[in-house]
């Protein structure tokens, strides 16, 4: 469970996120939506404890304010919207970074083996011995991932529930590798863990996602399920342009058509 | 305090690596990233300050090691930092042999001995990075 109450967030004297409540319960995938700008990487930021934020944030009851570093990298693994690497590692050596706490949860023994499990997770099978800068900006983001999946392997520790924070997760992937990458974090939370993902295609937060945060100049302008929170009135006003929710035929999962800029 | 800094090394190589990925990543994954960077530029500077006072000061063998085996051995601190203390012991135990039979029986000072070979190979490294140089 992760409760978020009142949160804001200033840098520089500048108020970025402002009064922002979020709520997420074990299971679920909650997607995190809005146009460039609107403060939903700095409220994830916060959420993983790099910035100072106002209001009260607690994960699994814990406060957050009060967690050593290795607490919250037991509980939560982090997967940045951008990731640079100074020195020129391999697939592997990146990889293995994410069992550095060492509790993977996976069982005793098997660490050893989880990279190169990771990797056949997210389709990259055979790279493990490939130099990290030498591949595509695709296959960049799905090591990253795996190294993100490595450092909480298990989604449920100790009976407690651990969480996936993800910005912008499939970015640069093709359709094939953003279904793979939101089927590892959907089978995550059925497996009792949590996921927490910053989206900008709002079909795939409406496929995914139990539960939609719409986050508009710093503030949060809607939450609920996608049936609840996507419609024409809301999405056309956050994104400033013209487009369409529909809804498919089999089942009520609403689609989002775009037609233009204002 | 040199043989502290080197028994501080094992501690600090996962650490040093996990920085690769930026600091605020290194946190995620639970490394105390400030004093990461406290212990690692004290242990250094002490183990530095140490060997100094000891030999004097000896150009371009600190600079120019650990670039040259991170080209041949890779990254991983782990490797890298006892790999480059002992390859910067075996140049300097060199560069003293050059530098006493050289000119015998007068003797070099070692410092030119280690700048002459260093400073070419620092450039060639600098070069190569900027991609100046295919050698
Ligand atoms: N370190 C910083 N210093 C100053 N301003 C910042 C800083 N980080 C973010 N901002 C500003 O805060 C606002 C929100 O940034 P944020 O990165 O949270 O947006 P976002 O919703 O993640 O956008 P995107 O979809 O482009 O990733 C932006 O206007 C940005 O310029
Ligand atoms: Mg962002």
């Amino acid at each position: 469970m992760i409760e978020a109450r009142d949160v804001s967030v200033a840098i520089g004297g500048k108020r970025i996120v402002a009064n922002v409540d979020f709520d997420m319960r074990p299971g679920e995938i909650a997607a995190i939506v809005g146009p460039n700008g609107s403060g939903k990487t700095t409220f994830l930021r916060a959420l993983s404890g790099d910035l100072a934020y106002s209001g009260a944030v607690t994960i699994n009851g814990r406060d957050l304010s009060a967690m050593k570093l290795v607490e919250a990298a037991m509980l939560r693994a982090v997967l940045p919207q951008a990731t640079t690497l100074s020195f020129p590692f391999t697939v592997r050596e990146i990889v293995r970074l994410g069992l550095l706490v060492g509790r993977s949860g996976a069982l005793p023994g098997e660490d050893e083996r989880l990279p190169e499990r990771a990797l056949a997770r997210v389709d990259l099978d055979g790279f493990a011995g490939r130099f990290y800068q030498e591949l595509s900006g695709g296959e960049q983001q799905r090591v990253q991932l795996a190294r993100v999946l490595c450092q909480v392997w298990a989604p449920v520790l100790d009976g407690k529930p651990r969480y996936l924070f993800f910005d912008e997760p499939v970015s640069s992937l093709d359709i094939k590798h953003q279904l793979i990458i939101m089927n590892i974090a959907r089978d995550f939370a059925r497996r009792g863990g949590g996921v927490v993902a910053i989206l900008h295609d709002l079909n795939l937060t409406a496929m995914y996602s139990d539960r939609i945060f719409v986050m508009h100049r710093g503030r949060l302008a809607a939450t609920g399920s996608p049936q609840d929170v996507l419609s024409d009135d809301l999405i056309e006003k956050v994104f400033d342009c013209r487009l369409r929710v529909g809804v498919l035929p089999a089942g009520d999962m609403p689609f989002v058509l775009p037609q233009s800029v204002y | 305090m040199i043989v502290l800094a080197l028994a501080a090394m094992p501690f600090l190589a996962r650490g040093l690596n996990a920085l690769a990925l930026g600091e605020a990543t290194a946190g995620h994954l639970g490394i105390p990233v400030q004093r990461l960077k406290y212990t690692a530029i004290i242990g250094a500077s002490a183990a530095v300050g140490a060997s100094v006072a000891v030999s004097g000061g000896i150009g371009f063998v600190g600079i120019v090691v650990p670039h040259l085996l991170r080209l041949a051995i890779g990254p991983d601190n782990r490797y890298l930092l006892p790999a480059s203390a002992l390859l910067g012991a075996c140049l300097l135990l060199l560069a003293d042999a050059v530098a006493r039979t050289i000119v015998a029986p007068a003797e070099l000072p070692i410092g030119i001995v280690t700048a002459i070979a260093g400073a070419p190979s620092f450039l060639w490294i600098l070069l190569r990075k900027r991609g100046v140089l295919d050698l």
